[in-house]
């Protein structure tokens, strides 16, 4: 398995966390770590830490904001959530990001069919 | 926003450090809670949250890039750091600042002194560089410059913008305040202070017609001479004093510190001389602004040119007469100035390289004590790209705050050499202005890149493994390292070596100009005095002498006054030569040499402490009607007439261009140090009698029986009553007065008392530093041959086993240094040979004595290495582990 897990491409971190608060709701920093590793089947390579960095980027940007909270187990920690702001840069990042890959699969499969 | 936010960040960094610590807290034990569920035991559950999590530094550090301005951040990070590590290792810092302050202070000190001497000059006057100040050499001796050849230059030369005139007259001033003062007066061509770029604070400057004959006569005060004398008067301007017996105008007041070219008193225009008197030397110099793209080479060629045209035109005053077109430093200082302030230059640099070559060793040792903890740090997770800006700042720091007090060592030493080397002759600009600002921080820039070179490569060549597992003392060290230490101890012992063997040479030089015999005694107690009285009212010699008579005969009855006498000139001073015809003798009367030429009274070998050999003194009876008598010294006699009695035989003077009778030898009196004594030890001297031309001034001695001091006032005041009119200047002993002729005397070396009073100050440190040098790469070594001594000993080694195996330490790299700085000062004592005086460049004295010195200093610097060797227990050594 080791070997052939993704490295994350450069910003699209950003994505998934935002997409994860949207979807999610409030969550911690474990909380949005844990849901990316189990929506992406284990197939993304990720520091736990690294998410700390995309976090305060995202807040210092206004498109998340953080809180201090109380867990289910009684546990002192810090929640996030989208902002508006932020839906709408979700909005149109998880649109580029579909244009790419749609563009990137129709280059792709053009290489494979001249083969 | 964005910045905003991030700037936010960078103040709130303890909040947000803290928050962040919690919240990753948080996360492993969210995490570690998750696996315990799952199933897992404590210890696996934990251990797997940590990996999932990955590094917790690393994740700090990509937080505290998102979050802040990473730069800054590091920066702060990084220096707050360094400055921790520093304080740490305290010795090592205050060692490293203290040196290099002192390395790069002096060098800055140095540079300003250099900036002024050689480029800068007098205060206050703009442009420097592009004036050239011109006199004219003759053939014949004499001074300086011809009017005529001026006015030709000032028409037909197109390298120069602009050319001026300087003369001086003699004057009697009469202001109003004091009694009359009879003065030199700076005579000057009406563009000279524009063409200076200097203005009057008040009044006008020179204007064009103030020159033209029959112009009402004009002065411009000096600052200092509108305090003293006019207390700061604010209508000085358009007060009449009377010069010479006419009426004249001051017209302005020149800006405080500007003394041109000498110190003087007051600036008159130009007075036109008639054609004759145009072409016979007047003027004292001129100086003229390059034009725009003209080098000096162009402009000297040029004057050149001219000077061939007037040649032919002018035979009779002009034939071999060339101009020569000098820079300030080589017109003011003397010609030797570069070389001179080039090797104290030279010297500094040396200094701050021995520094350099310190701080470098200093730095491989603590990055080879450090390179667990860096190792360490870079196994944990810090990037390399970390521990190199870190071990950057490091050096950056060190470098900055010995900087700060170089700046301050810089202004110190600037101030005290202008204090220093004050004279009443050339006033320099020594300002320290923002050049040697930029030098200091040019200097401390590149020992800082040099610094921080060494221990970043040792950092980017850590292995990691090798230094992990390796025994508790850190790695030893490796070839290459130990090598480059050892080599840096041989430069700095080469370059100390250098710079003593020239100081020594120096001082030795001065030291034989200073310990010179005069042929004085007892000039300590001797008080002088130039007294001039006032022409109109002594207009015949006979009054003249009753004036002289009756003077000394005052000062005679003076108590505790023990001679009294006069003369034309101070000993050691200058007093001019003239021509003299030999009877009798060898030297054949065509050929007519010139000989220096005193008039002395009565009395004056016991004032002056010379002795008589043969014959006798001047006495009362040779007077203006009385048969001309002359007194030779030593020399003139064992020129002149070898082997022969001198008394008896005669020679014959010229006076104002023409002969004078012939005067009969009446006695040989001995050597006193005259006119240029240092190359020619004794000049020969004729000595004339006062009374027979006496004249308007004279220097009267007083030897007093106690010390001087106490006798000057009365002495003084005694001079200054003699009669109405009188005026006394340069009054001191004669001891002082030597001192300072000794400055004049010899243009050449007129700079070596500077030169050799620095010198010993640059040898010194560099001594001291390379001592310093060497210790601590002995005393390393021998802390990482601890274990390797007390196997030693353990072995029975004994004590003197001990002492050899440290001292080899020292061995290769002073001997080593010792020969390149022989060698080296084989080739650069010879730059210095024009300051030598009575020593050779290569001095056995000095080169024998300099490598003892250093050999020495050798030896101390090994003395506490090898106490801490000797202390060495076995038993201590052998378990430490």
């Amino acid at each position: 398995m080791g070997d052939s897990k993704l490295d994350l491409l450069q910003g699209t971190l950003d994505l998934m966390v935002m997409q994860t608060l949207d979807a999610m709701g409030p969550l911690h920093g474990y909380g949005i770590a844990r849901r990316i590793e189990q929506l992406s089947e284990n197939e993304i390579l990720l520091n736990q830490g690294t998410i700390y960095a995309a976090l305060v980027r995202l807040q210092q940007r206004g498109w998340i904001s953080a809180e201090w909270g109380v867990s289910d187990n009684n546990r002192r920690a810090k929640f996030y959530v989208i902002t508006k702001a932020g839906k709408r840069q979700m909005m149109q990042e998880r649109a580029d990001w579909q244009r790419l890959s749609s563009v990137m699969a129709r280059v792709l499969s053009a290489g494979a069919d001249a083969k | 926003m964005i910045a905003w936010a991030r700037i936010r960040a960078v103040f709130r960094r303890r909040q947000l450090e803290s928050e962040l610590d919690e919240e990753m807290r948080s996360h492993i034990e969210f995490a570690t809670e998750d696996y315990l569920r799952q199933g897992m035991t404590g210890d696996d559950a934990r251990r797997l949250a940590r990996v999932k999590f990955g590094s917790v530094e690393a994740s700090k550090d990509a937080h505290r890039d998102a979050r802040g301005l990473p730069l800054l951040d590091g920066l702060a990070y990084d220096l707050r750091f360094a400055v921790r590590s520093l304080v740490r290792d305290r010795g090592f810092s205050v060692t490293a600042i203290i040196m290099l302050a002192l390395a790069i202070g002096l060098n800055a000190a140095v540079f300003g002194v250099v900036n002024t001497m050689l480029f800068r000059g007098f205060a206050l006057v703009k442009h420097n560089s592009r004036l050239l100040y011109i006199q004219e050499r003759y053939t014949l001796k004499g001074c300086c410059l011809l009017e005529a050849d001026f006015d030709v230059w000032r028409r037909q030369s197109k390298s120069f913008e602009n050319l001026a005139l300087v003369g001086s007259r003699s004057i009697t001033l009469r202001d109003g305040v004091v009694p009359a003062r009879d003065l030199i007066a700076t005579t000057l061509t009406t563009n000279s202070f524009a063409l200076l770029g200097v203005l009057p604070i008040l009044g006008r400057d020179f204007a064009p017609a103030d020159e033209v004959a029959g112009a009402p006569p004009v002065v411009i005060l000096t600052f200092h001479d509108w305090q003293a004398r006019f207390g700061h008067r604010a209508d000085i301007v358009g007060h009449v004093v009377v010069i010479d017996d006419a009426p004249a105008t001051i017209i302005g007041v020149m800006p405080q510190g500007f003394d041109f070219p000498m110190h003087g008193q007051l600036w008159m225009p130009r007075q036109h001389l008639t054609e004759a008197a145009s072409h016979r030397p007047s003027a004292s110099f001129a100086f003229g602004s390059l034009a725009d793209g003209v080098s000096k080479a162009t402009a000297r060629a040029e004057l050149d040119v001219i000077n061939q045209r007037l040649e032919k035109e002018f035979p009779a005053s002009n034939k071999g007469v060339r101009a020569l077109a000098r820079t300030f430093s080589e017109f003011f200082i003397g010609p030797e100035a570069r070389m001179i302030y080039g090797s104290l230059w030279a010297a500094a640099l040396f200094v701050l390289l021995i520094a350099c070559a310190n701080m470098a060793n200093l730095a491989l040792a603590r990055t080879l004590s450090r390179s667990r903890e860096l190792s360490t740090r870079i196994a944990l997770g810090a990037g390399r790209a970390r521990m190199l800006r870190q071990v950057f700042s490091e050096s950056v720091l060190v470098t900055t705050a010995a900087g700060a007090i170089g700046w301050w060592i810089a202004r110190w030493s600037i101030y005290t050499w202008a204090e220093a080397t004050r004279t009443r002759y050339l006033l320099l600009d020594y300002t320290t202005g923002p050049g040697i600002l930029l030098y200091l921080i040019g200097i401390t820039i590149v020992v800082a890149l040099i610094l921080a070179a060494i221990p970043m490569a040792q950092t980017l060549r850590l292995e990691l493994n090798g230094v992990l597992k390796g025994d508790s003392r850190g790695v030893t060290l490796s070839g290459s390292v130990k090598r480059l230490s050892a080599l840096l101890v041989a430069g700095q012992m080469a370059l100390a070596m250098i710079l003593l063997a020239g100081t020594g040479v120096l001082a030795r030089s001065l030291w034989n100009i200073l310990g010179a015999d005069t042929g004085l005694k007892g000039a300590e107690n001797v008080l002088l005095g130039r007294v001039s009285i006032p022409r109109a009212a002594y207009p015949a010699s006979e009054e003249r002498n009753a004036f002289w008579d009756s003077l000394l005969s005052d000062l005679a009855l003076l108590p505790g006054v023990e001679a009294e006498s006069l003369a034309t000139a101070i000993p050691v001073g200058n007093p001019g030569a003239r021509p003299v015809e030999v009877e009798d003798g060898q030297t054949v009367a065509e050929r007519r040499p010139s000989v220096t030429t005193i008039a002395i009274g009565p009395g004056y070998l016991h004032a002056v402490g010379g002795r008589q050999i043969s014959g006798r003194e001047f006495a009362a009876t040779d007077r203006p009607a009385s048969p001309r008598v002359a007194l030779v010294n030593q020399s003139f006699a064992a020129q002149y007439w070898p082997g022969q009695q001198a008394v008896g035989k005669r020679l014959r003077l010229d006076r104002d261009g023409a002969r004078a009778e012939s005067a009969t030898v009446v006695g040989v009196i001995s050597n006193i140090m005259q006119g240029r004594p240092l190359r020619d030890k004794f000049v020969p001297i004729v000595y004339l009698p006062f009374r027979q031309a006496p004249a308007f001034r004279a220097v009267v001695f007083v030897r007093t029986v106690g010390p001087a001091n106490q006798m000057a006032g009365r002495v003084r005041s005694a001079l200054e009553s003699a009669a109405p009119g009188v005026e006394v200047e340069d009054y001191s002993t004669l001891q002082a007065a030597f001192a300072v002729n000794r400055d004049l005397m010899d243009l050449e070396h007129a700079e070596l008392p500077k030169h050799a009073g620095v010198a010993p100050v640059f040898a010194g440190i560099a001594l001291l530093l390379a001592t310093v040098g060497l210790y601590a790469v002995v005393a390393r070594s021998v802390r990482q041959r601890t274990r390797e001594i007390g196997i030693r000993i353990a072995l029975g080694a004994t004590t003197d086993n001990i002492r050899c195996l440290v001292f080899a330490e020292a061995k290769l790299p002073v001997a080593v240094g010792l020969m390149a700085g022989l060698m080296g000062s084989f080739a650069i004592n010879r730059l210095l040979e024009s300051q030598l005086v009575r020593v050779s460049p290569n001095d056995p004295v000095t080169l024998s004595c300099a490598p003892l010195i250093l050999i020495l200093a050798a030896i101390l610097g090994c003395l506490f290495p090898v106490r801490q060797a000797l202390r060495v227990d076995p038993f201590v050594a052998l378990r430490h582990d």
